[in-house]
């Protein structure tokens, strides 16, 4: 073997640009650019609008707070168009479904109209993950491969 | 040298289409026809990882490369249970929101370690000028709050992120695809990211020099079967593009010329030089292999949904106050 | 009010768009359009309107501003506008409305007219935003047809819009989008477009005409000559309208050097509207 097989793999990953290095899931923008890294969030309620919009996709979550107040957070995702090509449509996730979001508050903190977080992590109040299920969600379009045929 | 691979590839290509017996489909008015939606997704970055020497890499080691990309991905979603920790700069969100392709780019069936295939080393050739003013320029552009337009251009909206537009239309972590359309006397590519149009104006002159569009004026000519398309005139602010999978810097006054020539039913082969005497001290040579995909290309309405600059914005007013 | 409305309407429609239907039929069988090598007649070319639709489907008359205010002794236009006197004045014009008004419910009557009153603030086109359509069509900026075996693309100069026609029905949308989902289906020369799954925040016109989300958009293009295709849209929306209701023009194809078609690419035009608070230092 040329090269050893750990370092491509390390080298991928790097690349792939999925190690946890600052310049990780920067799409439209950097994360480090619109969220606090020192401001870590764990938030859970009922989806109660969600904007299928691009560059992202925005969930809008009803927590209720401890003084039984309700806060509306609105979550940030990635594109839309990658869930829409795996088959996730308007009504896959259902307005009222109690979801958890692990994030990470944005640095403008003035919640108005509502706190923002990114959702760095969203999955259904019983752990499953949200977007993921029979769509097969997470397979990437590669386009035909010859291999495949 | 470079000249001499150009005209190599081209040969290679031209010989394998007579061998493997494919014929080139044709429009009504007899140009090869390159409609239909392709994607340049690819495990494959545009420069090549320091631990990798050579381009083109045995099935094994591509394997390799696919399974540690695959296992990168996954890692996004292996979160260790309970509150994220503070500090920590672990990124935007789950897997399930990116598509940043899972296999190795493979030209004529080669597999590849970089999209660059001249200079040797697979490293775009800055001058030793350049290099210190692109990480100064690239410094800035991620640290600087002050006005929009300092921003990167993904944020702003006016293009792709990176260099997904281009030209030269470079691989980024989602929505890497592309619609061809042809007319007579144009090839439009439309690209996904942000529904930019890419007009491609078949034997016609330059538009005047005050005029410069994003993704520049492209003039095309087709060679034999082959599309071959200069663009000039960049829009000075597209000088920077910054991606996870590649990281470019050219200028206004950089030329690109890039060549598509269909190889089978489902593959174009798309290789671009890009030159620029100011930046580099060479021009340098990229290869892709644009596969068909399943469409449609859904709308990327990024300026009309773009909360993101508003608050990065205001977050950076913010901080200033505390 | 509204009745008033209902009055104009009926009397329009049964005499104007009677004859304008008559008429563009005779000169329809007299014209042998160009046909694509699939043998459907060919739209491909750079379009335009040559009307003010965009200001206002419906009738209006002439007036010093888009938004205007009470003076000390009539109307005057809001402060935003004074500064560009004769340059922003909106000239009259006859609307393109068949029967004349849109036949809104009673209280979206009311949230067109609020809308009106907010247009430098509301209106999508101020900011950049995407048209939708029919908007699309009769934006003051041209807009490319390309047509061939396999694909009808509309390539639109304003805010880089396009528009990917389905040669089938695709069925639902999967969410909704400025542009919609559009399908073509031919009914002998004449193009029919079926657009929805458009959402609720595109508008018709300045005027603060608009729609919701469950419109559905039927767009005709007939070619009458060489250089004109007769279009109409129908627009349906039980939500905002008591009927389905028409708007018809005439689109003007651009020839010679007026053929080429530049984008218009104004997102990097509103960042100092849009964005122009948020600067460290905001400017006067």
């Amino acid at each position: 073997m040329r090269i050893p097989m750990n370092k491509l793999m390390i080298a991928a990953a790097a690349l792939a640009g999925a190690t946890a290095v600052s310049w990780e899931a920067w799409g439209h923008h950097a994360f480090s650019a619109e969220f606090d890294a020192d401001a870590p969030v764990s938030l859970e309620g009922k989806v109660s609008k969600i904007e299928w919009i691009n560059p992202h996709a925005w969930i809008h979550v009803d927590v209720t707070q401890d003084d039984g107040s309700t806060q509306t957070w609105m979550v940030e995702g990635g594109t839309p168009n990658t869930l829409l090509r795996a088959g996730i449509h308007k009504r896959s996730l259902p307005i009222g479904s109690e979801i958890k979001v692990r994030g990470y508050q944005a640095k403008d903190k003035s919640c108005q109209p509502a706190c923002k977080a990114n959702g760095r992590d969203l999955t259904f109040a019983d752990g499953r993950q949200v977007f993921m299920g029979s769509s097969g969600t997470g397979a990437p379009r590669d386009g035909s491969d010859p291999r495949e045929s | 040298m470079k000249i001499r691979y150009a005209l190599l590839t081209c040969l290679c290509l031209a010989t394998s289409m007579q061998t493997s017996g494919f014929e080139t489909p044709r429009m009504a008015w007899g140009h090869p026809n390159l409609q239909g939606i392709w994607t340049n997704a690819t495990v494959t970055t545009l420069v090549r990882p320091e631990e990798v020497e050579q381009l083109v890499l045995n099935e094994a080691e591509a394997a390799a490369m696919e399974k540690g990309g695959a296992e990168a991905i996954a890692a996004i979603d292996d979160l260790p249970e309970g509150d994220l920790e503070a500090g920590e700069d672990v990124g935007g969100y789950n897997a399930f929101w990116v598509d940043p392709g899972t296999r190795v780019l493979r030209v004529n069936g080669e597999a590849r370690s970089s999209i660059i295939v001249d200079p040797e080393d697979g490293q775009i050739p800055y001058t030793l000028l350049t290099r210190p003013k692109y990480y100064w320029r690239a410094y800035n552009m991620l640290n600087t709050y002050d006005n929009p337009e300092e921003r990167p251009l993904g944020e702003r909206c006016t293009v792709g992120f990176g260099s997904t537009g281009g030209p030269p239309m470079l691989p980024v972590l989602y929505n890497n695809n592309y619609q061809f359309i042809q007319t007579p006397d144009q090839v439009l590519i439309l690209v996904e990211m942000n529904h930019s149009v890419r007009n491609i104006r078949l034997d016609a002159e330059p538009l005047p020099e005050v005029i410069r569009p994003w993704m520049g004026d492209s003039i095309g000519h087709w060679e034999g079967d082959t599309l071959v398309v200069r663009t000039t005139q960049f829009h000075p602010q597209q000088d920077l593009r910054l991606a996870i999978k590649h990281q470019v810097m050219m200028s206004k006054d950089s030329v690109v010329e890039e060549r598509f020539t269909r190889v089978s039913e489902s593959e174009i082969n798309y290789v671009f030089t890009i030159t620029d005497e100011n930046l580099y001290s060479q021009p340098w040579i990229g290869e892709q292999t644009l596969r068909s995909t399943q469409g449609p290309i859904y709308e990327y309405a990024c300026h009309e949904g773009n909360y993101a600059l508003p608050n990065i914005l205001s977050g950076a007013r913010q901080e200033e106050e505390s | 009010m509204p009745s008033q409305r209902l009055m104009a309407t009926t009397f329009i429609s049964l005499g104007l768009s009677f004859s304008l239907t008559l008429g563009s039929v005779a000169n329809a069988r007299a014209y042998e359009p160009p046909r694509t090598a699939d043998g459907k007649v060919d739209f491909s070319g750079v379009w335009q309107v040559l009307n003010t639709a965009n200001n206002n489907l419906e009738p209006q008359g002439g007036r010093a501003a888009q938004m205007m205010r009470e003076g000390p002794a009539g109307p005057v236009p809001v402060s935003e506008l004074v500064a560009l006197g004769a340059a922003g004045a909106v000239p009259a014009s006859l609307g393109v409305v068949e029967g004349g008004l849109i036949p809104y419910k009673d209280e979206a009557l009311a949230q067109r007219d609020e809308n009106a009153k907010n247009w430098i603030t509301q209106d999508p086109e101020v900011r950049c935003y995407l048209p939708g359509i029919p908007r699309a069509t009769y934006m003051p900026h041209p807009f490319q047809i390309i047509q061939n075996e396999g694909v009808l693309f509309f390539n639109y100069a304003y805010a880089g819009a396009v528009r990917n026609v389905a040669l089938s029905d695709p069925g639902p949308a999967p969410i909704d989008s400025w542009m919609g989902e559009s399908w073509a289906r031919w009914e002998d020369d004449t193009l029919i477009v079926t657009t929805t799954g458009q959402h609720d925040q595109s508008w018709f016109d300045r005027a603060g005409n608009y729609h919701s989300d469950m419109m559905t958009v039927v767009e005709r293009f007939t070619r009458t000559s060489d250089h004109t295709i007769d279009y109409m849209a129908t627009m349906t929306d039980e939500q905002v309208f008591t009927r389905p209701w028409t708007i018809r023009m005439p689109l003007y194809k651009r020839i010679g050097s007026d053929a080429q078609m530049l984008k218009f690419d104004c997102v990097e035009y509103v960042e100092e509207l849009i964005y122009g608070h948020l600067r460290k230092e905001p400017l006067d």
